[in-house]
C-alpha cells in the first residue's frame, strides 16, 4: 500500500485520501471573460513534472497540498495550505512547487 | 431491576442486537444501558456499547478559549486526548476542533458545562454534538490493540501509540476515531464511526475478537474492574 503524509494525521494508507485537482491560481470573477473562468473551473494543465495538487485526508475532510512528480509519481513533500495562500504575492506560478 | 430500551426514547442503534444476544439492561442516568449479557466471557477482549454515553464536540477559531474558560485542562496538540479531573476525556482533532467524551460510569459534569458555555457563546465557536451523529464504542483489554490490528492500518501497540493518543483513520473502510484509554488498569480504546456504519462496525468488531476469546461485555464489566484495583 502506498503511504501519503497527511499534515494533521501522519502518514496514512493512499486509501485515505481523495484527489482535488491541481492548484490554480482563481482570476478575479468580476474582471475575467467566460473563456478565463472556464479555464479555471473546467481545465488542469496535466503537466509532465512537478505539480502542486489538493489532496483531503477523508476520514478528517483536512485539505492540504501535496507536490507531486506527475512522471514519477513521487510526493515531494505535503503542508497546510496557510504556507501558500497566506502570502499571495509571494506565492510561486502555477504548477512549480514552493520552495 | 428492570429496565427496557422499549420504553426508553432515547436508545442505541444496536438495543436490538442485545435483546436478541441475552442482554440485562439497567437504568443510568435516565438512559438505558446493557449491564451484562447471559454469556458474558470475562478473560478475553470486551467490546462495550456506550453509544448513550454523553459527548459533545466544538470547532472555531475561539473553541479554545471557550474550553480553557470550562474545563480545567485541553490537549495542546492536534491528535491527542487529556483526561480531566471529572474523568472527562477531551480529545483534540484539529487546532481548532474538540470532542469530549463523558466518563464510563456517567456521572460527568462537564459535558454539560461546556453545552452550557456553546449555547451562551457569541464567540466563533460552533457546536459539533456527536451523541447522534456518531456511535460510540469501548474496546478495552490487553490484545485490544491485536483486535484492531484487523481492521485497521496504524500501529496501535503501546509502545507506539501513547496514552491519550487519538487516531483518524479508517478502520473496517469505515471512518473512525480511535482514542488510546486505560478502562482501570486495562488498556483499551474509545471507537467512534459514523452513527449509519454502527451496526456493520459492532459486527466486524466482534468477528475480530472472536480469534481472542473476546466478545460483547456490558457496563458491569467496568465496575468489576475498578473492585479488581
Amino acid at each position: 500500500m502506498k503511504l501519503l503524509h497527511c499534515p494533521l494525521n501522519g502518514p496514512r494508507n493512499i486509501s485515505e485520501f481523495t484527489y482535488g485537482g491541481e492548484v490554480h491560481a482563481m482570476p478575479d470573477p468580476d474582471a475575467c471573460d467566460s473563456s478565463e473562468w472556464a479555464e479555471y473551473v473546467f481545465f488542469d494543465d496535466n503537466r509532465a513534472g512537478v505539480v502542486t495538487e489538493w489532496w483531503c485526508h477523508t476520514a478528517t475532510s483536512f485539505w492540504f497540498l501535496a507536490d507531486r512528480n506527475t512522471v514519477s509519481d513521487e510526493i515531494m513533500r505535503t503542508y497546510l495550505p496557510a504556507e501558500r495562500f497566506s502570502g499571495l504575492a509571494a506565492a510561486p506560478p502555477d504548477g512549480e512547487p514552493s520552495s | 431491576m428492570s429496565a427496557y430500551p422499549q420504553n426508553s426514547l432515547r436508545r442505541s442503534q444496536l438495543y436490538r442486537w442485545h435483546h436478541e444476544h441475552g442482554a440485562h439492561f439497567a437504568n443510568i442516568a435516565n438512559l438505558v444501558v446493557v449491564n451484562n449479557y447471559d454469556s458474558e466471557r470475562g478473560d478475553g477482549p470486551g467490546l462495550c456499547d456506550l453509544s448513550l454515553l454523553p459527548r459533545t464536540g466544538l470547532k472555531g477559531p475561539d473553541a479554545i478559549r471557550l474550553l480553557q474558560s470550562t474545563v480545567d485542562d485541553t490537549p495542546m496538540e492536534p491528535n491527542q486526548s487529556i483526561l480531566t479531573s471529572d474523568d472527562t476525556r477531551i480529545a483534540r482533532l484539529s487546532l481548532e476542533e474538540f470532542l469530549l467524551l463523558g466518563s464510563v460510569d456517567f456521572e460527568t459534569s462537564e459535558i454539560a458545562m461546556v453545552d452550557q458555555a456553546l449555547a451562551a457563546t457569541s464567540g466563533m465557536t460552533y457546536s459539533l454534538p456527536r451523541a447522534d451523529s456518531h456511535c460510540l464504542f469501548a474496546l478495552k483489554g490487553r490484545d485490544s490493540p491485536e483486535v484492531l490490528a484487523k481492521l485497521c492500518a496504524i500501529d496501535l501497540r503501546p509502545g507506539w501509540f501513547a496514552t491519550g493518543a487519538v487516531a483518524q483513520t479508517s478502520m473496517a473502510r469505515v471512518n473512525a476515531i480511535i482514542i488510546q484509554h486505560h478502562f482501570a488498569a486495562e488498556p483499551g480504546f474509545f471507537l467512534l464511526a459514523d452513527s449509519a456504519s454502527t451496526e456493520y462496525l459492532w459486527t466486524c468488531l466482534l468477528d475480530a475478537l472472536q480469534e481472542f476469546d473476546g466478545g460483547a461485555v456490558g457496563l458491569d464489566s467496568f465496575r468489576t474492574m475498578q473492585h479488581k484495583e
